[in-house]
Order: C-alpha cells, then structure tokens, then sequence
C-alpha cells in the first residue's frame, strides 16, 4: 500500500474512533441526532414566530428553505471545525501531532482522512435532521415530496462539495497550525460569516447588491442552492421572496459554477497550506501548546 | 560498535536556532532594550556515528530538545546544516522521516480514547509495520516496561508515568534506524528508569548499524549508557569525548581513600613517599580517613606496603573516580542542577 493510502485509512480509523468513543453508543446516537435538530427547531420556531407576526408575507415554503439549508450547512461545519480543530487536539490535547508530522505519514493526508470521519458524521447528522424534519412538519414533507429526491444530481453536489468542504477545512486547518488553541475561535467566526454570506436562513437576495458579490464568489452558496434543488426540487416560481439571483440558473450551470469556485478554493487550500506548514516548521509551532 | 565505512549517521555543522522572542503584548510593550530573538543552538558542530549510544548531557535549557526536534525535521534550523544518515534535515525531511522515530520524556501524549494498543498499532501501521509484527513487538515492548497489563486500558485512564512508558514503546515498535529520546527517564521511578536503560542497551546491542542519540540531565545516566557524549550548555558544544575520557580531563592525579584503624602509626607521612602528589588525613575516634592523590594509579603499591609495614591496620581501600559532575563543574564552572544562573535570558525549556 502506498503512503498516501495508508495514511488516509489509518487516520480515518482514527478519526472514527474520536469521534464515537468519547461516549457510550446510546449517548452518541443521541447526541448524533439532538444537536442537529435542535438547531433545526430553532429555525423553525424563528420561522413560525415570524409567520404569527407578519402573516402570509412570510410563505409556507420558507419552511422547507431554510430547515433544508440548516441541515446541509451542518455538513459545512462539522468537516471545517473538523479539521481545525484535529489539529488543535492533536497537537493540545494529545499531543501527538509532532510525532504525527515526523512520522512518514502523509500529513495532509492525515488531515483528510480525520476530515472523512467528520464528514461521514456531519452526513449522517444531516440525514437524520432531514428526517426528523420530514416527521415533524407537513411542508417539508409536501416540499419535499413534490418531486422527490433528485439522487444524480444529489451525488453531483455531494461530490464537488466533497472536495469544496475538504478544501475550505484544509484552509481553516492552515491557519490553525500557526496559531494556538485561539484558532478555534477563528474557525468559528468564519463559519458564522459563512452562514451568512451562503444564504442559509435566507436568499441572498435579501443582502445589499455588493454583499452579494461576495456570497457568488463563495462555493458554499452554489453548494447549498444545489442542494436544495436536488432535495426538493426547482425553487417555486410563485414565491418571489425566495428566488435570488440563482433562481434561474439550471442545474449544470450551478454545478458548473461550484466545480469552478472549488477549484480555486483548492488551489487556495493548496498554497496556503504549504506555506503554513512551511511556516510552523520554520517557527517551531507544531508542537507549542498554550499552556493548557 | 560504530560501523566505520558509513556516511556518519547524524553530521552538524555550525548549526544555529534562534528563536524570535514576542515583540508585543496587548497593554505591555516589552522593554525596549531586550533582545528580539534567543540563540538557543549556537553554531554545534557534531558527528555521531553509526552504531553509536551517544548523549547530550546539559542542564535544562542547554538546548537538547532544540537540536532534537531540528534532528527530527520537526524544526527549521535557523543556520547551519544538519544531516541524518547522510540526508539533509530541510530538503530531504521525507526521505529521513522513514528511518528515524523520537521519543520525549516527560510528557503525557497519546490518543486518550484509545487503548495503549491501539496507540502503539496505529504507529506501527503508519511505519509501515504489518499488523502481526506490530502486535509482537508491542506485547515484548509492554513486557519491558511494565505495561503488560494495561494493554486494552484506555490511555486516558492511564497515570502520565505510565504514558510516557506508552510513548517510550511507541519510539521502538517502527524500528529505526536512527532513534532519539529525549530525557526517556524524566520523572520515572528509580525501576523504571534501570528496566529503560537496561533495554536501550540491550536494543543497542542486538543490531550494530542501530544508532541512538540520548539527551539526558543525568549525569549518571549518561555515563552509564553513552559510547560518546556531548557536553553542551547554552547552545554550545563545550566537549565531546567518551565519559571515560571526559573524566580523564578533570582527573590529574589517581585518587585513593583508605581507612585505618585508629591508634596506628605510618600515615602521617604518606606525602613524602615517591609518586604520591598529596596525603590528607581524618582522624575520627574509629578510623583515620585518608585521602592520597596519586601520580600514577601502581604508586598505591607502595602507600599500602609502608602503612604495613609501620604497623598500620587498613580497614578498607577504595580509588576514587571522579563524576561527569566534576567534568561539568569543570566545564561550565557550575555544577548539573541548572538552577543557578540567573543571567540567563529566558528562563529553562520545558
Ligand atoms: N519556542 C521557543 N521560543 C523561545 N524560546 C524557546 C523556545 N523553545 C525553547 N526556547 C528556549 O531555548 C532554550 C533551549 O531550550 P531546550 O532546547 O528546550 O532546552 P533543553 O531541552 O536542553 O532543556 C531554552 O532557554 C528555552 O527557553
Ligand atoms: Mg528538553
């Protein structure tokens, strides 16, 4: 087996392992489902709040918007903190990210394959929150159910986002190397910023023009559009308030342009990585730890 | 026993790291004068030979782990160069990470969900050890230190003592070329630290291309295993040398103690015999204590024959050798307790 490989399917063991051992099965299984939902509900309480206060103006199906959204943004969080913060556990917590660096394993690789085990949770997180969802609320069930799934272009976007959330996690992860535990709130401040600038709760739409020049240049955005579309199939036409720029995009062209955005995000992730990784060997920061 | 017609296994030459000291603090500005960076390795020029157990004694803060971790590519060296088994540290890092392993002591570093296997195998796989090896070498290694019994525990049930044994393990399972530990025995108990020397040189013994760099801050510890070893002191190499020869430095003259049994006679002028350099006594209501400092170690002879000969009663004879202390003391003009400085810049490493 090559290096590569081996890396990548022993750090994902590993990843695994972190990931579910911490608990007994049962706690994990709920935990897997109740934090995701939860946040789920909050929307959705937002979302009915609004509607008691504003009427019609706010339609029944930013309901299934905003719920199916939220779930796949999960997705977005749990492999981006994931992989900052494998890098802060490992070199604070376990200590073992120098050995893991001077050992022959392939240390971005080591990196991927910790993002898998994330990833493999934030999917699984998604899918049971789409479920919950789909028990609990009869638009989503209807939005849902109009057109059912769109699988081929499902996995189209669940594949090019692969790459996007790997790349966007790697980012976050490099800067993370050259900072201390202190990078986590990094991480956390971009995905907050993200969560805004993709419209997840809401279209974009709603942001001032040159904001939304910002939230097109982000992969995200197109990612989570094409999510939804292959969830739930093209945005309604009779609901203005939620076509934004996108709405008359076809699928292709959204793919297109995600494939493209990623691309640029993984040259990005690429050359920042290198040069962080260059810059914590050089200044002695793969194994400082805070102190803790 | 070094194999000779090898490139040296770890060569340096005038390497130098400097670290960058911070420069600004929120509502603190650090003095204005201070220096903007620490010279923690100062130009250390070393060979280290293939199959050898060499050591780098020096106090906390010497530098040790500074030169460890740029040995491991773990660290930029800020000049100098440095090579393991013929590969440059900054350009050829890759080709070097295959055939060396580290351990350090005194930390308490492993995967806290899982069990002390576990963390062993997942090393061993990623060395590239098949499954079954890495089992048989983990069970004999766990045997040696203690740990056999706490194979399937947790790691974060572990004490740290009992970690750092995991982590000294987890330095021998991938079987490297080159191994560096160090301070392996930091904080261990007196058992644990004899089984740990005890096996490094049986380890060192059973392959002669195995090579092993040891840093240590005890003395004796460093005598005992060490082929050769480097004195070093902030950042500078002051000696290097085999600790016999090291001794031999500070050693002028032969030294004896004897003790007597008091009421005799002879003793007084042992000073005047040939060969002897000086001749101090302590008389104590039980014995005399003497102390002879000899020109040549076979003077001895003849001290012995003239106390005999006037009568007097040797309770015990015992030549004195003196310590890798002295040596330091020597050196550095202060003793291996490292505490006392206080012109030092920044205070000792971890
Ligand atoms: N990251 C760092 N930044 C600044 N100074 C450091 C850093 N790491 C080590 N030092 C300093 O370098 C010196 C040597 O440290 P070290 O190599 O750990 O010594 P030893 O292992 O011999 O005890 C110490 O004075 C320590 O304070
Ligand atoms: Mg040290």
């Amino acid at each position: 087996m090559t290096q590569p490989l081996r890396t990548l399917r022993l750090a994902a063991w590993l990843g695994w392992q972190l990931e579910t051992n911490w608990a007994s099965p049962w706690l994990f299984a709920i935990y897997m489902v109740v934090k995701p939902v939860c946040g789920s509900l909050m929307l959705v309480c937002m979302f009915y709040a609004a509607r008691a206060a504003a009427g019609a103006k706010v339609p029944a199906e930013f309901l299934p918007y905003l719920y199916v959204s939220n779930a796949c943004f999960g997705l977005i969080g749990t492999v981006m903190f994931g992989l900052s913060n494998a890098v802060v556990t490992d070199r604070e917590r376990y200590r073992m990210l120098k050995y893991i660096y001077i050992s022959p394993a392939h240390f971005r690789t080591y990196f991927l394959g910790r993002g898998l085990a994330r990833a493999l949770e934030g999917t699984v997180g998604g899918a049971l929150n789409i479920a919950a969802g789909l028990l609990l609320f009869a638009d989503l069930r209807r939005a849902m159910g109009g057109e059912g799934i769109d699988w081929l272009w499902l996995v189209v976007f669940l594949g090019v986002g692969s790459a996007m959330l790997w790349a966007a996690g790697m980012i976050l992860a490099g800067a993370c190397l050259n900072m201390s535990r202190n990078g986590m709130f990094l991480s956390e401040g971009i995905g907050g910023v993200v969560y805004l600038l993709s419209g997840v709760v809401f279209p974009i739409a709603v942001l001032p023009v040159w904001i939304q020049w910002v939230s097109r240049a982000l992969p995200t955005t197109y990612w989570l559009e094409g999510m939804r579309r292959a969830l739930m199939g093209p945005v309604p036409a009779d609901t203005p308030i939620l076509r934004g720029p996108l709405a008359d995009w076809s699928n292709a062209e959204l793919a297109g342009m995600l494939a493209l955005t990623t691309a640029g995000l993984v040259v990005v992730a690429h050359y920042f990585w290198r040069w962080n990784e260059r810059r914590a060997w050089r200044l002695g920061k793969l194994e400082e730890n805070a102190g803790v | 026993m070094p194999v000779m017609d090898h490139p040296p296994a770890i060569r340096t030459d005038q390497l130098t790291r400097t670290y960058r000291l911070p420069r600004k603090r929120w509502g603190k500005s650090p003095p204005a004068d201070g220096p903007a960076a620490f010279t923690a390795l100062d130009g250390v020029t070393l060979e280290v030979r293939p199959g050898e157990l060499f050591g780098l004694l020096g106090p906390n803060g010497a530098g040790k782990t500074t030169l460890i971790k740029i040995l491991t590519t773990l660290l930029a060296p800020s000049s100098g160069t440095a090579r393991v088994d013929g590969l440059d540290v900054v350009r050829e890092a890759d080709a070097i990470r295959p055939r060396i392993n580290m351990v350090s002591g005194g930390e308490s570093s492993g995967y806290g969900v899982l069990n002390v296997r576990e963390n062993l195998w997942l090393f061993a796989r990623i060395y590239g050890v098949s499954t079954r090896t890495a089992y048989d070498r983990i069970g004999a290694m766990l045997d040696v230190v203690g740990l056999a019994d706490k194979a399937t525990a947790r790691v974060s049930h572990l004490s740290t003592g009992q970690r750092q044994k995991m982590n000294f393990c987890r330095g021998f399972i991938t079987d490297p070329k080159i191994l560096f530990l160090d301070e392996p025995t930091l904080g261990l108990d007196v058992t644990s630290a004899r089984a740990i020397r005890g096996f490094v040189r049986e380890w060192m013994a059973e392959r002669p291309e195995r090579t092993l760099l040891l840093t240590t801050h005890y003395m004796a510890e460093a005598d005992e295993l060490c082929d050769r070893l480097a004195i070093i002191d902030r950042g500078k190499v002051l000696a290097c040398d085999t600790p016999a020869n090291l001794k031999k430095r500070v050693q002028k003259h032969t030294i004896f103690e004897l003790s007597l049994a008091p009421g005799r006679n002879g003793w007084a002028d042992l000073g005047k015999l040939p060969g002897v350099h000086q001749s101090t006594a302590n008389e104590t209501p039980t014995t005399v204590e003497v102390k002879v400092l000899l020109e040549e170690e076979p003077v001895i002879g003849s001290v012995v024959q003239k106390l005999v000969t006037s009568g007097g009663h040797i309770l015990s004879l015992k030549k004195v050798e003196p310590t890798l202390e002295d040596v330091f003391i020597e050196l550095v003009g202060h003793g291996l307790g490292g505490d006392k400085p206080a012109d030092r810049p920044s205070g000792g490493g971890p």
